[in-house]
């Protein structure tokens, strides 16, 4: 009888302690479920007492004062040192005709000439400095920008998801390096899409307008910034089918942020 | 957050390992595309060839040519400058003389310019043009060209009389920059200002065209005239005047407005107090001002005839409402109130409903102007000690400091009274860096300043008109 009794007992027990344990573990998954698969607002804050700024901001000048106060003298130094040859060379030749007794008036010409030449090429040697180094300006205020690349779909995991990633990062960047805009197109808010397919080498195969700005000189200036950017960097064996056979859609635009 | 993290990618590790055979086979021919955004394009500014123009015609008859030739090179040059788009190239780089070749390229005209001389100094854009002098008439003939397209962007004749000479520059630029990006530009806009160039204490009000030249003078009040505005057809200037009553002897800010095309002037409002500040709607059939009445100064819209349609400002007692600025669209206001204190830039429907202030940084924040979209901002602020011009959004966040001089003794110049150009591209405001008030010209960044008028005398409160063909 006692024996029953504590059996029963012993049963009903781990009767219970089996529920009390299933219970257990459907709790724990609730509350799984509900953290994995639901997630909390996030709290707001906000500001009861509003504070006045003191004070205005500062101007935000275009120029790097480091990198122009050491550009400066160095540009100045090479403009004032690179005349004196230019006339030297000009004088060598004519010591030598003068011994040699050749026509002056022809030689005359010729050196008249290649003053000219010199000073246009001077001429556009300072025009493409100070276009360098208004570039250079403009991409220094840019420093900050940080690529955006989007790849969805590709089901890659791990290791080679950094890789793809890495690569994907190249090629942003390469193609950035190339992407010129004149002043009296940009703050238009264009958007050209090209689809661009390269080999393994990287060379671009082709490159078709997908979806154009409507303004052709733009699509022309995206076709130029992809046509000056052959080779990008070589792809990796994953990419090697993508980038021949459906290629890679660039979007081209404008936009700082 | 890290244990959703762990959960997911164990979970995708586990269906990695199930699913692994399609997932390798499935990957490229998924269908989704592989996208990649280039954004930030570098800026470069285009080159440009500006030949001298040629004259063509008998030099003997017309002996103003060389200076009509110069002055409209002169004129196109600046306005092509200012709009910070091109970079010129030096004549001395020309490898063509463009005084022997024709202004249209070679197969059209048989004496006329190769592309390939200009493609070689690396040009762009290249213009050139002709023009001819008959009895008081000049015309012009004129084109550009993409170099590197072998295009014609633009060729137009423009004729007139020699007095409408800068006009004639003007309108051309404005053409190009129409060609160029489809807006025209800001060069035949006017601006009008308050000045004491005519000598003495007296201030009068003055119409000048944008870059300082054809200086008109519409006032003779021999008085202190200030705060003109143009209204939005470019044909009527209203202003503040202390003028003399005749009964009382007293001298009182009375509103006037004056009509440029017939020369036609009025009161329009003669409260006593100030009659000032004043906006005109953008319909042009009223204004919005400031009118004190003994009391405060509040804005009240008023009627161009000087009915009063309404008090759109009632702010608390004993705070100034002043200096509207009525949006493009017509349908806010921006004003300088000091209700909270200290003066500070606020924003209101055009009914005076919904005040909200926008500015919080600095001690003194005044003269808000609205950019012609309705997106931003200029007003001059108060920094330390002294005013300086900053731009924002409507909605006072992503502020910009536009203007930072110093005088030639070291202390801090003022820069006041920002105004926006009518393509939004410019900023007009006045600075007494050289030691009295002038006028100076920026990019929207504060970039490329430069100084408009160029004299001893002082300008006060500019306002920008539209293009006024």
């Amino acid at each position: 009888m006692m024996r029953d009794e504590l059996g029963r007992q012993n049963q009903t027990l781990n009767r219970y302690v089996k529920i009390s344990l299933l219970l257990h573990a459907a709790v724990l998954l609730i509350f799984t479920v509900d953290a994995v698969f639901f997630t909390d607002e996030p709290i707001q804050f906000e500001q009861s007492v509003r504070v006045d700024l003191v004070a205005l901001p500062d101007k935000i000048s275009k120029e790097m004062p480091p990198a122009a106060a050491e550009k400066t003298p160095e540009k100045k130094a090479e403009e004032k040192s690179s005349p004196p040859p230019v006339e030297k060379k000009v004088k060598l030749p004519n010591k030598k005709t003068d011994t040699e007794a050749v026509n002056l008036d022809k030689t005359k010409n010729k050196q008249k000439l290649a003053m000219e030449k010199l000073k246009q090429m001077q001429a556009l040697e300072e025009i493409q400095k100070e276009l360098d180094k208004e570039a250079q300006k403009k991409a220094g205020a840019n420093i900050k920008f940080k690529g955006n690349v989007i790849s969805p779909g590709t089901a890659l995991t791990g290791i080679q998801r950094l890789q793809a990633d890495t690569y994907l990062e190249q090629v942003h960047s390469h193609m950035v390096a190339n992407w010129f805009l004149p002043e009296y197109l940009r703050k238009r808010r264009l958007r050209t899409d090209v689809l661009v397919k390269f080999d393994q080498n990287g060379q671009i195969l082709s490159k078709e307008v997908v979806r154009s700005s409507g303004n052709p000189t733009f699509d022309d200036f995206v076709l130029t910034a992809i046509q000056k950017s052959s080779p990008v960097p070589a792809p990796p064996a994953k990419f090697m089918r993508i980038s021949e056979v459906e290629g890679f859609l660039f979007k081209f635009s404008d936009d700082n942020n | 957050m890290k244990k959703r993290v762990l959960f997911l990618s164990a979970l995708s590790f586990v269906c990695a390992l199930i699913l692994a055979p399609h997932v390798s086979g499935a990957e490229t021919s998924s269908g989704s595309q592989i996208q990649i955004d280039i954004k930030n394009a570098k800026a470069k500014k285009s080159l440009v060839a500006f030949a001298p123009l040629q004259f063509i015609g008998n030099p003997a008859t017309a002996k103003n040519y060389q200076s009509v030739g110069s002055e409209l090179f002169r004129v196109i040059f600046n306005d092509l400058s200012v709009s910070s788009y091109f970079q010129f190239i030096s004549q001395n780089a020309f490898l063509e003389d463009t005084t022997k070749t024709g202004i249209r390229p070679f197969p059209t005209d048989a004496n006329g310019f190769k592309f390939d001389t200009w493609k070689q100094i690396g040009t762009d854009f290249l213009v050139r043009g002709n023009f001819t002098i008959s009895g008081d008439d000049i015309s012009l003939e004129i084109y550009v060209y993409n170099v590197t397209k072998t295009d014609l962007v633009l060729g137009k004749k423009y004729k007139g009389p020699t007095k409408a000479l800068r006009r004639i520059a003007h309108t051309f630029s404005n053409d190009f920059m129409e060609a160029l990006t489809g807006s025209k530009g800001m060069y035949l806009s006017r601006l009008v200002v308050a000045s004491d160039r005519g000598g003495g204490k007296f201030k009068e009000i003055y119409v000048m065209d944008w870059d300082g030249e054809n200086v008109e003078k519409i006032t003779n009040h021999r008085s202190v005239t200030l705060s003109p505005t143009w209204s939005p057809d470019g044909n009527k200037v209203a202003y503040t005047a202390f003028v003399q009553r005749a009964k009382t002897k007293t001298r009182n800010a009375d509103m006037f407005i004056y009509e440029l095309s017939t020369g036609k002037r009025w009161l329009a409002s003669y409260r006593q107090g100030i009659n000032s500040g004043a906006a005109f709607s953008p319909d042009g059939k009223s204004l919005f001002l400031t009118i004190s009445q003994g009391g405060t100064p509040d804005i009240y819209k008023m009627g161009i005839d000087g009915d009063l349609i309404g008090k759109i400002t009632n702010g608390p007692r004993g705070a100034m409402n002043v200096e509207p600025s009525i949006s493009a669209d017509g349908k806010k206001i921006a004003f300088s109130s000091d209700r909270s204190g200290q003066p500070m830039i606020y924003i209101m429907n055009i009914d005076g409903t919904g005040a909200k202030r926008i500015t919080f940084a600095g001690k003194y924040n005044a003269t808000p102007a609205w950019s012609p979209d309705g997106k931003r901002l200029a007003f001059s602020g108060w920094a330390d000690d002294h005013f300086d011009i900053f731009t924002m959004n409507a909605d006072g966040t992503g502020m910009v400091r536009i203007t930072s001089s110093r005088k030639p003794n070291g202390k801090w110049a003022q820069n006041e009274d920002p105004v926006y150009s009518v393509d939004g591209r410019h900023l007009v405001y006045t600075s007494n860096r050289t030691g009295v008030n002038q006028i100076y010209i920026s990019n929207l960044d504060g970039s490329e300043e430069r100084r408009i008028t160029s004299d001893s005398h002082s300008y006060f409160k500019p306002k920008w008109s539209k293009n006024i063909e």
